[in-house]
């Protein structure tokens, strides 16, 4: 009687032990299973489509529209030959060097990049290469050392993407009043940057809805 | 809401059941049965089917049919012992030392049958400088098959059987806390419960509980004494013999009379006729009370000693004189005695006097005594009943557990446009950066590889100018396209020196090998000649320059612009 109650009673145990570790192993595992695979599916998902936060993407686009403008802005100053060709003379009426001649030099057609350092992040993403387009000048001029140098300058920083290609000084005549004669041949360089600007529009559009708020 | 309880007091002379609610007596019965009580001990536990009747019928008087029912129960197998050890020691070691002591005492092996130690009173100071404060325990055992016959003759009368405690164990409960429980007497009480088969005399004060013991001797031993052969002085005629009945209502009518007290008209009876049947008993209970206080206490302690009769006792008339008869030799003054007057037999019932209202007057609840298998039985049903509730717990766990995650993913199943939503727009954010940076780089790349590193070359001849003055005249300077970057050829002559120690040539090129935009300057030639002034030289020097980026040139264009600016 006494063996047998303890029995049954580790029966019960037994049996209610069983109940409750099936019903978990059976229906609630397999549930939190599946929902914790659905939870990782989800978070890897996020992760490897926004591996920033908005706010840090927000700031990004910001920067790259800083850099694209002031390439625009740059590139602008080369887009016309005459504007660049009036610069020059005014720079150097305003420096007192003495223009001989400017006169348009015949440049070669410009060559494609060998390979495009652009770092293409997708196929699918459409980067098209911008477009270019450049003209030259050879400009004989006299002046001091200190002109000279001035009028490099001018050309080299205020007259947008300027490449001076080659240049030739020599002495002007007599020696005593130290005046220089200067043959210089420069490139002048301009870049579309209306689809990087396009591109940042868009960027900046999809990111708006995830922006903080102030 | 307190719930009743029946409590059963069986002694070999009476039966009686009480309802109890909430520590009060609501309603009693008792019953007289027959048979000594040498009979009852010896046909014990037999001796209870004789009463099973008798308690069936007094539960259906009582309505008390299926009430829990404590038995206080007066059995001859029951052993009750009341321990001191050191209050030091500790309860759990008081405990154990009385269930020692009782094992002692106990008619067969104590771990073998129902027993119970409980506190009874811890002394608030010592006797004496020598002595120790004592702790007092009582103990007490019953044999499994008496407790197992008792609970099954509860169980016939429709009752759910509780649980027993031996009379005697609240009979001496009950005196130890009247000899301790007053606090309206400064000196020692000694307190004789004087019960029907038994009586106890505790003795303490409400410092210390002095002793408890038990008196062999009790009411019926009285009634006992009456039920001889009463011979009437001055007769020859046959004595009279009262039956057990007639004993105790002539006891209880009469008391201890006086020698010529007129007891009996009918039966033209004085005192003197009963008064050497009584005196016996009387004498070896004043003897037991005597000697207890005289060992127990000392003399200045028995002078001060207040006695107090309680139990059945007190409604026999007279006794108290004469106990305080027997008494007059150790000092003692018995007091608070019962009035004198007549009781009757339905007052000696009474529960007013028992074991059941000392049971139910004391604040504690005793743990009862149950039968080995029953004992088993409830820890059994109380261990599944703790399993099944732990696991009915531990099933609604899992089941909130499961509803969470159901949920969940219902939840997730059910809104998928707007986890989707979310991740299309967050793709599209992702996608529209990547494909903003790739723009971005795609132009500055572009700038960098058209224009690339180029030395800022009105800077370079401002320091060839520089360099050259006072010692070299210029002749030409010539800048061309190299592999890595233009390269510079500078022409020029000497200037004739000032001192033999003058180089102006060398100092001309270390010069410019200085000069932080020349990354090298390399004499190509030179040719010595002379001139009106002297020696000079004709020289070529050829200057690589370090180039610097287009971003860095424009940036420091942009500097130059934002000083020059007001």
């Amino acid at each position: 009687m006494k063996n047998e109650a303890y029995r049954r009673l580790i029966s019960e145990g037994a049996i209610g032990l069983s109940l409750v570790a099936g019903a978990y192993f059976f229906a609630v595992e397999p549930l939190q299973r599946s929902v914790a695979e659905a939870r990782l599916g989800r978070d890897t998902y996020f992760l490897s489509s926004s591996d920033i936060d908005p706010v840090r993407q927000s700031a990004e686009v910001a920067s790259l529209r800083q850099r694209v403008e002031r390439v625009s802005r740059i590139a602008s100053m080369t887009s016309d030959e005459l504007a660049v060709m009036g610069r020059l003379n005014q720079a150097a009426e305003a420096l007192g060097v003495q223009v001989q001649n400017i006169e348009k030099k015949a440049l070669p057609a410009i060559s494609p990049l060998a390979d495009s350092s652009a770092p293409q992040p997708s196929p699918a993403l459409p980067i098209a290469t911008p477009k270019e387009s450049r003209f030259g000048f050879s400009i004989s001029a006299t002046g001091t050392y200190a002109q000279m140098v001035s009028f490099l300058n001018t050309i080299q920083n205020d007259l947008g993407f300027t490449n001076i290609e080659s240049m030739r000084v020599s002495p002007a005549g007599d020696t005593a009043d130290q005046r220089v004669s200067m043959t210089i041949e420069t490139s002048h360089w301009w870049f579309d940057a209306t689809p990087a600007k396009a591109a940042l529009a868009a960027g900046t559009q999809a990111l708006a809805p995830t922006e903080p708020q102030p | 809401m307190s719930r009743s309880r029946v409590v059963i007091e069986v002694t070999p002379s009476r039966l009686e059941a009480a309802v109890v609610r909430a520590g009060r007596i609501v309603r009693s019965a008792a019953v007289r049965h027959p048979g000594a009580p040498g009979e009852w001990d010896q046909h014990w536990p037999a001796a209870l089917d004789a009463l099973k009747q008798n308690l069936a019928d007094l539960i259906l008087g009582l309505d008390a049919k299926g009430l829990p029912a404590m038995v206080l129960a007066a059995t001859p197998t029951a052993a009750v012992n009341i321990h001191a050890c050191p209050a030091s020691a500790g309860a759990s070691a008081a405990s154990s030392a009385a269930a020692l002591a009782l094992g002692n005492v106990f008619s067969s092996a104590l771990n073998e049958h129902p027993s119970v130690t409980m506190p009874l009173f811890r002394d608030r100071s010592a006797a004496g400088p020598n002595e120790k404060p004592m702790r007092h325990v009582l103990a007490a055992a019953e044999t499994d098959a008496s407790a197992e016959s008792i609970a099954r003759w509860v169980e016939a009368a429709g009752l759910r059987f509780e649980g027993i405690f031996p009379l005697q164990a609240v009979e001496s409960i009950a005196a130890a806390d009247a000899a301790v429980g007053n606090a309206d007497h400064d000196g020692t009480r000694a307190v004789l419960w004087i019960g029907e088969h038994q009586s106890v005399l505790a003795v303490g004060s409400p410092e210390r509980l002095r002793f408890v013991r038990p008196i062999a001797l009790g009411t019926e031993s009285l009634a006992d004494a009456l039920t001889r052969p009463i011979t009437r002085r001055g007769s020859t005629d046959e004595p009279i013999t009262l039956t057990r009945d007639e004993a105790r209502a002539m006891l209880n009518r009469v008391g201890i009379p006086e020698p010529s007290q007129r007891i009996d008209e009918q039966r033209g009876l004085e005192g003197a006729a009963i008064l050497p049947l009584l005196q016996p008993t009387l004498q070896r209970l004043g003897i037991e009370v005597k000697q207890s206080l005289r060992f127990g206490l000392t003399e200045s302690e028995r002078n001060d000693t207040n006695v107090v009769i309680l139990g059945h006792g007190r409604t026999i008339p007279n006794l108290r004189a004469a106990i305080q008869r027997h008494l007059a030799a150790a000092d003692a003054r018995p007091r608070n005695a019962t009035p004198a007057g007549e009781a009757a037999d339905s007052e000696y019932l009474s529960s007013d006097r028992g074991g059941i209202r000392a049971f139910t007057n004391r604040s504690w609840n005793p743990p009862p005594l149950l039968p080995a298998a029953r004992s088993r039985s409830i820890s059994l049903n109380r261990t599944r009943v703790t399993l099944r509730v732990g696991m009915a717990a531990c099933l609604c766990l899992v089941a909130i557990d499961g509803g969470a995650a159901a949920f969940e993913r219902y939840a997730s199943a059910a809104h998928p446009a707007q986890s989707d939503s979310s991740a299309a727009a967050s793709a599209s954010s992702a996608e529209a950066l990547a494909l903003a940076r790739a723009s971005e780089s795609a132009l500055s790349s572009l700038v960098e590889s058209r224009l690339g590193s180029r030395p800022p070359i009105g800077p370079w001849l401002a320091e060839v100018a520089l360099a050259a003055k006072g010692r070299v005249q210029l002749v030409e300077i010539r800048s061309e396209p190299g592999e890595s970057g233009p390269v510079a050829r500078i022409k020029g002559v000497t200037l004739p020196a000032g001192s033999p120690d003058q180089e102006p040539l060398r100092e001309f090129i270390n010069l410019l090998s200085a000069c932080p935009l020349v990354n090298e300057a390399k004499l190509n030639h030179t040719q010595r000649s002379k001139s009106d002034d002297g020696n000079v030289q004709a020289f070529e020097v050829a200057l690589t320059f370090v180039g610097l980026p287009a971003s860095i040139m424009q940036a420091n264009a942009d500097a130059s612009r934002q000083e020059a600016a007001p």
